[in-house]
């Protein structure tokens, strides 16, 4: 009843009638239009509520569908009357049950609390899963828009912050002649059967992990312990492969967009708090880990294309796997859920599995050993 | 009545009873008085915390409504409780609508930028770097305003809202201005600067259909303030000495001089704070007795010392138990507002009449992004 004040004897012709009573409390009434505080009884009818004054005047009728839970905090229960401002205010706990019973949408405190967490979970599933499948397709298309120019030059500029951070300053290390001319044939041979949009400019670092990685716009790297550990040309040949993939599908670029991304995301959804890092920390791992799924496919399809055998990458993740088995009964082995690379066991027999080439071409032994001695002994 | 809520029930007693005294000296009266329980606080405080680790911090809309909720129910205002209206799901959709219309496009935008100047225009970087500075001034300034619409809005007593009128982004302007004047004059505009905003709030500021009288004078603020600044400047001098001007340590022993001055550099800042937690409320009681209402004035006995002793025991209570005496806090500083902050004046508010002011449908996603605001 927005109609303002009324008196008994309107309201008996006008209102609807709210049925029986059942029951009356006393309680504090607002209006919504002004700032006076109201003594009132309220009648529980059968079909809603009538707000009485002192003078016995119905001012107000609540239906039991519109009554919704303001607060119920320090003993005393507000409610409200849906799309209004008006308010009523009841003291006594008795009330608030009776009225609880008679009106479907009021919710206790401790319901509506239930019904939050319930709701905001439900948001965090949805959010996480909307998070975790769009973003690849966000930063392929982010890539997409980038000229290959501008990416060349992004990857160039780290060339040399690569070349101090993890090989040597000394110019010319890891750049002797022969290794060089070895490493130039490989290059330009398995260039020959891959097609990407940039050059490929190969280089080995003066650091003896056994690793290799490739930059935005052409540039990789191979690590001295890694043709150290190479037993043969065609697993260096299967490593360069694999990176030019990763070249080839603009995977770093990518990467770095979802990654700026993710944290982007995790520190505004998430509110940066640890597990937000931890849940980002998982949405980056699992997405490079296909990403270096996809370079191992392409490779083993490059060595097939130029008829290198497939038998020397599968030889280099078995040792893989070995080393891993042996680590990982250690303590701080990483699950590979949040591993950044797919287990070496599944790469092994993904080299295995397809058809082994017979190995037409191969660098010839004193070329492989040549470029095992690049960097001088 | 069962007594749960005596002041209440006092009241409906005495109703409709209004007797208007016409004494020539105003009456001054408590403004609040604070119900809050701590251990009901506490119980608030660890659900939500659990929830918001629980969900990777997406609760945090609803604990900060449920925490609202509380507090505001717990102050009492002329023998009626405030009411926050506000929901979690209006905050949720607040953050959301920030964060792809406002953040995601304008800083994917920025990186994006940055990352094609890259490697060959570095002073272009500069620029931009300097740029999103500026514009996260400006969205801070936006931000504080709009969380304040928001929650004055949500804010009822005696079933009347308040309201803000006024422009958020001519606020985000104002603030980039005191920030630069600030910096220009070496921090000594900054009463100025905070009286001018706090102006600007005040004069859109509605409770129902009325708006508050702010009348402050700059002038009060000056003495206070200048003490803090010299004592500043003495300590900026000291540190640029040391950092800069100093040699750098190259025997052992001047090398521990040198690290002995520094953590006394560093242990500085605290009674630096202090000193200007001890001016902010000087400014905050000022502020306070400036206003009027409804034909009544605001009365403050907040003092300089109170408020710093407020604030630091604060700090340290939060410090000591990792967080945890957070509720207590906020108890603490309700009970300090009882205290401190009074009504000059018959506290008659019955004329006062419902806000026509429009109500934002979400709010505070901005707030929340740059973390403005507090609770």
């Amino acid at each position: 009843m927005e109609k303002g004040w009324r008196t008994h004897s309107t309201s008996v012709v006008f209102k609807a009638w709210a049925g029986f009573k059942l029951e009356t409390f006393r309680a504090v009434y607002y209006d919504g239009k002004t700032a006076v505080r109201h003594a009132v009884s309220v009648n529980f009818r059968s079909m809603a509520l009538d707000v009485v004054t002192a003078v016995n005047a119905v001012v107000d009728t609540w239906q039991y569908d519109d009554i919704e839970l303001s607060d119920q905090d320090g003993g005393s229960a507000r409610v409200v009357k849906k799309g209004t401002e008006a308010r009523l205010v009841f003291s006594d706990p008795q009330a608030f049950t009776a009225l609880k019973e008679l009106a479907p949408n009021l919710l206790s405190q401790k319901q509506r609390t239930l019904r939050n967490m319930g709701m905001s979970v439900v948001v965090t599933v949805v959010l996480i899963a909307i998070v975790y499948f769009s973003m690849p397709m966000f930063a392929t298309a982010v890539v997409a828009l980038i000229p290959f120019e501008t990416e060349a030059k992004i990857g160039g500029s780290y060339v040399q912050s690569v070349q101090t951070a993890l090989g040597s300053d000394e110019a010319g290390k890891c750049q002797n002649a022969p290794g060089r001319a070895a490493l130039d044939e490989m290059v330009a041979y398995l260039s020959a059967y891959n097609s990407g949009p940039f050059p490929y400019h190969v280089t080995v670092l003066d650091n003896a992990l056994v690793n290799a990685l490739a930059l935005p716009g052409g540039h990789i790297f191979i690590f001295r312990g890694l043709l150290k550990e190479a037993e043969s040309s065609d697993e260096v040949a299967g490593v360069i492969a694999h990176e030019m993939s990763h070249v080839n599908h603009r995977h770093g670029m990518q990467g770095a967009v979802r990654n700026f991304g993710f944290s982007l995301l995790g520190d505004m959804m998430f509110g940066g708090n640890v597990l937000g890092t931890a849940s980002n920390v998982f949405m980056m791992s699992s997405n490079s880990r296909q990403a270096e799924h996809q370079a191992d496919l392409d490779a083993v399809e490059t060595l097939n294309r130029a008829d290198i055998s497939t038998i020397g990458m599968a030889h280099f993740f078995e040792r893989l796997k070995n080393k891993e088995q042996q680590s990982s009964s250690g303590l701080f082995a990483l699950p590979t859920m949040i591993s950044t690379h797919p287990p070496s066991k599944v790469r092994e027999a993904l080299a295995r599995d397809v058809k082994v080439s017979s190995g037409g071409w191969t660098l010839s032994d004193s070329k492989w050993l040549a470029l095992k001695a690049i960097c001088g002994e | 009545m069962n007594g749960c809520w005596s002041a209440e029930g006092d009241i409906m007693e005495r109703e409709p009873v209004v007797v208007l005294s016409s004494s020539a000296v105003p009456e001054t009266r408590g403004l609040v008085s604070s119900h809050a329980v701590g251990g009901e606080l506490f119980k608030i405080f660890i659900v939500n915390v659990a929830l918001t680790i629980l969900t990777l911090g997406i609760y945090r809309f609803w604990a900060k409504t449920r925490l609202r909720r509380y507090l505001w129910g717990s102050v009492e205002i002329m023998g009626d409780r405030l009411e926050y209206t506000g929901t979690g799901k209006e905050l949720f959709i607040g953050f959301l609508v920030v964060f792809f219309l406002i953040l995601l496009p304008l800083f994917g935008g920025i990186g994006a930028l940055d990352m094609a100047l890259t490697g060959e225009y570095e002073e272009a970087r500069a620029v931009l770097a300097g740029a999103q500075g500026l514009v996260i001034v400006f969205l801070i300034g936006v931000a504080f305003y709009r969380a304040r619409r928001y929650r004055l809005t949500r804010t009822h007593w005696r079933g009347i809202y308040g309201a803000q009128s006024g422009s958020a982004l001519k606020y985000g302007l104002m603030a980039i201005t005191t920030y630069f004047a600030s910096l220009l004059t070496l921090g000594l505009a900054w009463p100025v600067c905070s009286v001018w905003l706090k102006r600007y709030e005040m004069a859109h500021t509605w409770i129902g259909d009325e708006q508050p009288e702010f009348t402050p004078t700059v002038k009060k603020l000056y003495l206070p303030f200048l003490v803090v600044w010299v004592f500043g400047m003495v300590y900026a001098a000291v540190a640029v000495a040391v950092f800069v001007g100093g040699d750098m340590p190259t025997s052992p022993e001047d090398g521990k001089k040198f690290i002995g001055l520094v953590v006394i550099i560093y242990l500085g800042l605290i009674p630096l704070g202090l000193s200007f937690t001890w001016y902010r409320g000087k400014a905050y009681s000022h502020f306070v007795s400036s206003t009027r209402f409804h034909q009544q004035s605001l009365s403050s006995s907040i003092s300089g010392f109170g408020y710093m002793w407020l604030i630091f025991s604060n700090g340290l209570l939060v410090l000591f138990t990792l967080g945890l005496a957070m509720p207590w806090t906020l108890k603490r500083y309700l009970n300090f507002v009882e205290r401190h902050v009074g009504l000059v004046g018959d506290g008659d508010f019955s004329t006062l009449r419902q806000s026509t002011q429009e109500k934002p449908s979400h709010g505070e996603g901005l707030a929340d992004a740059f973390d403005v605001g507090g609770i």
